[in-house]
């Protein structure tokens, strides 16, 4: 019986200092996935200006280097552009794509959709432009996200083990 | 009474004390505060039946 105790104790405390890391995850990976992102704009920067590539060409060469789900997400942007038959459909890939990327907040979401929208849209100058604004914003949410992974990674992991232990005491 | 009460008294007194300085570092003072009155009321439920014991010793004993 208090062996059975022990293991049911020890179990508890890890799933919840898990639960615990989990979350304080979440809040590294969305500062790796933003800077993947600027990583990506620059280097679509680059297709555009200098190879003269269409969007998805630019894309697909871009996204190679990347290494977090960004780089799936965009892999089935590219291809439904390809295969879209319209601007609609492309940009409805576009919000679903980026919608399923865990760890980003809305506003990281919306960001990075409409600058993929409206990539479609322009001209060469234009796309130029709209990269470096969406670089100058994603280089705030950045500097965000990096705040609070500093400020609370710490204290999710501490609250997780300090809550199993607590729920211990208390039924065991 | 149990002994193992006390010590889980004890126990929560010091982990919720440990949360309350982690939340407060953390600049969360009113997340502290809430712990802490979890905390409260998590050990007057455990003591809730000892009190309901001692009201009816009391009265037991003295008749009332």
């Amino acid at each position: 019986m208090l062996i059975f105790k022990i293991v049911v104790s020890i179990c508890i405390i890890c799933i919840s200092t898990y639960i615990g890391i989990i979350k304080s995850k979440k809040l590294v990976d969305r500062e790796y996935i933003l800077r993947d992102m600027v990583t990506f704009l620059g280097l679509v920067e680059n297709e555009i200006k200098y190879m003269l590539s269409i969007l998805p060409n630019a894309y697909e060469s871009a996204r190679q280097k990347l290494n977090s789900q960004l780089k799936d997400s965009l892999g089935q942007i590219v291809v439904d552009m390809l295969s879209a038959d319209n601007y609609h459909m492309a940009n409805q890939s576009i919000v679903n794509n980026i919608a399923c990327i865990d760890g980003l907040s809305d506003y990281d979401k919306n960001v990075i959709t409409s600058t993929l929208k409206n990539l479609g849209r322009s001209d060469v100058d234009g796309q130029l432009n709209i990269i470096n604004n969406s670089i100058n914003i994603l280089d705030n949410q950045i500097k965000e996200a990096n705040t609070i992974k500093l400020k609370n990674s710490k204290l999710y992991r501490t609250i997780g083990a300090i809550c199993g232990i607590m729920l211990v005491v208390i039924f065991i | 009474m149990n002994i193992d009460l006390l010590f889980k008294i004890a126990g929560i007194g010091i982990l919720v004390a440990v949360l309350n300085q982690v939340l407060a570092k953390a600049g969360r003072e009113d997340q502290a505060m809430m712990t802490t009155l979890t905390g409260l009321i998590i050990v007057l439920m455990l003591v809730i039946n000892e009190i309901s014991n001692l009201f009816e010793t009391v009265r037991t004993v003295f008749k009332l």
